[in-house]
């Protein structure tokens, strides 16, 4: 524990933290999207899809404990990923004090430069996100539990509420282009030989991630699938 | 050629500075930059006012005393160079050319343009050497060194400890510096001793001397003028989460066996 805390005291253990959670959350959005594509399979599939996640290890470790275990570790590492960016972020005002008459930036990408903005709209959306499918709130059509394919259906059946979304995967986008390259970067994993390959697979996996969770919410705004009104 | 120069002027390391300007004319394009801060300081010392201060030795670009940034670039325009070897020819005749210091928390203002860079020495005193004999001198061929790992260690060598990288860092972040010591040595079979504890010892130190974190944005890597790597952070990353997470902490301690 004492070594842990000793390096948790460090911008480099945090930073180690930041990405770790980080890669942690980016895999979890992988599933999520593969998952959110059963939409295109059907409503029976969807459902099935929701009550089979409450399913998983079922055997082994009874109904729901693999789910709970799954979202404790997300939250936990939501939360370890916000609380470091905070200390980091406070770090770096400080080792900053006086700004540069001239403000100039070279090399760093546009992607790399937000992550700040990009981090804060993505914890908007998480919250924004949770209430509305995990909890119902703020739907304008009421929330049937276990009704995953309906309750969609009728949120992004019309308005602005599935054009939102697309907008916050394009951010979701854009942290990960930085982001998932940072990860390697941090755990000294990148090199001279593999960059341009991991700066590659950033973007590529960044990009399918957008197009997948996309597809849905556009999908359904359009009428290309639903239920019908 | 004619400027028109924006320079911070600052009394002293409490004074409240500002940028001043002054103009400049007749400025051939073979001039240096601090050349050219000479002549500057030459009318201003003529003007009875306070000459401009500045970091300068040996205007070789070698020994990375000089420290300005340049229109908002560390080390002025122009890549892999240092303050010293910026030459007027590189500015367009009649330019606005704004010169400030480093600014990082740990890179205080002495003066105008003069910072204080003790803070990245205490970095080298804290883990940046290696022990070694005092006794007759070795055979030199005694240690065997790959030729790869020699020259990935001359890479990191080549850092002049100029600060630029932090000067250049929006976070203000000294890691590239830190990084270079740590690789430079860590790659050598004379640095495997200390390795962990170098790794450990530096890092510590950089933070405590108010340097900022990471977040790869690369500007350090761009501003050096020895070009030297950014892999080299994700190597000291790597030494430094080996030396606190699975170095024992107590290896000579005792076990129970019951
Ligand atoms: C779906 C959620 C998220 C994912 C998948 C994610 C992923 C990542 C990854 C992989 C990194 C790179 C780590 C590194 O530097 O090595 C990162 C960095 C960062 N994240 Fe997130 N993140 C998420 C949410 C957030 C949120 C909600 C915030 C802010 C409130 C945030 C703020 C940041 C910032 C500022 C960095 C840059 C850290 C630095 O290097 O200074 N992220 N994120
Ligand atoms: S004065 Fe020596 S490097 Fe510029």
């Amino acid at each position: 524990m004492n070594k842990l805390t000793q390096f948790y005291g460090t911008a480099v253990g945090k930073k180690f933290v930041v990405a770790v959670t980080g890669i942690m959350m980016a895999g979890f959005l992988v599933m999520h999207m593969i998952g959110n594509l059963k939409a295109f399979a059907g409503a029976t599939k969807l459902d099935a899809y929701a009550l089979y996640l409450r399913d998983i290890g079922q055997d082994m470790f009874g109904h729901e404990t693999v789910l709970w275990i799954a979202r404790i570790g997300l939250v936990v590492a939501v939360v370890a990923h916000i609380f470091t960016i905070v200390l980091l972020v406070k770090q770096n005002h400080k080792a900053r004090p006086v700004k540069y008459h001239v403000k100039k930036s070279f090399v760093s990408t546009f992607p790399a430069r937000m992550m700040r903005v990009s981090g804060l709209l993505l914890l908007i959306f998480i919250i924004v996100h949770i209430a509305q499918f995990t909890f119902g709130e703020w739907l304008s059509t009421p929330f049937e539990e276990g009704k995953v394919y309906s309750n969609i259906s009728h949120a992004f059946g019309s308005g602005w509420l599935p054009w939102f979304y697309v907008f916050m995967m394009f951010i979701v986008c854009i942290h990960l282009c930085h982001g998932l390259w940072s990860f390697f970067q941090t755990l000294g994993i990148d090199n001279p030989d593999r960059n341009k390959l991991l700066r590659g697979l950033a973007i590529v996996v960044s990009l399918v991630l957008f197009i997948g969770f996309s597809a849905v919410p556009v999908a359904f705004a359009t009428g290309l699938i639903g239920v019908a009104k | 050629m004619n400027f028109i120069l924006s320079i911070w002027r600052q009394a002293s390391p409490e004074a409240k500075g500002k940028m001043v300007k002054y103009k400049m004319s007749n400025v051939s394009e073979e001039t240096s930059l601090l050349e050219m801060l000479d002549m500057l300081n030459e009318k201003l010392t003529l003007k009875d006012e306070e000459p401009v201060a500045f970091d300068s030795d040996c205007r070789e670009g070698i020994c990375g005393s000089c420290s300005l940034v340049v229109n908002g670039r560390a080390h002025g325009p122009g890549k892999l160079t240092t303050s010293c070897q910026v030459f007027m020819r590189s500015f367009t005749d009649g330019q606005t050319i704004h010169l400030e210091p480093y600014r990082s928390a740990a890179l205080p203002v002495i003066k105008d343009l003069v910072v204080d860079r003790t803070s990245l020495d205490r970095i080298i005193q804290s883990g940046g050497y290696i022990s070694a004999h005092s006794g007759p001198k070795p055979e030199p061929n005694s240690v065997p060194i790959g030729y790869d790992e020699l020259e990935e260690s001359m890479d990191a060598a080549a850092c002049i400890g100029c600060g630029a990288c932090a000067a250049a860092c929006p976070n203000g972040s000294a890691m590239l510096f830190t990084a270079a010591k740590i690789g430079h040595l860590g790659l050598l079979p004379q640095g495997q001793p200390e390795r962990s504890s170098r790794a450990k010892a530096m890092v510590q130190q950089m933070d405590d001397e108010g340097f900022g974190a990471c977040t790869n944005y690369a500007e350090c890597q761009d501003a050096c003028p020895k070009g030297i790597s950014i892999k080299f952070i994700g190597r000291m990353n790597k030494d430094f989460a080996k030396a606190m997470l699975c170095d024992e902490l107590d290896p000579r301690g005792s076990m129970d066996a019951n």
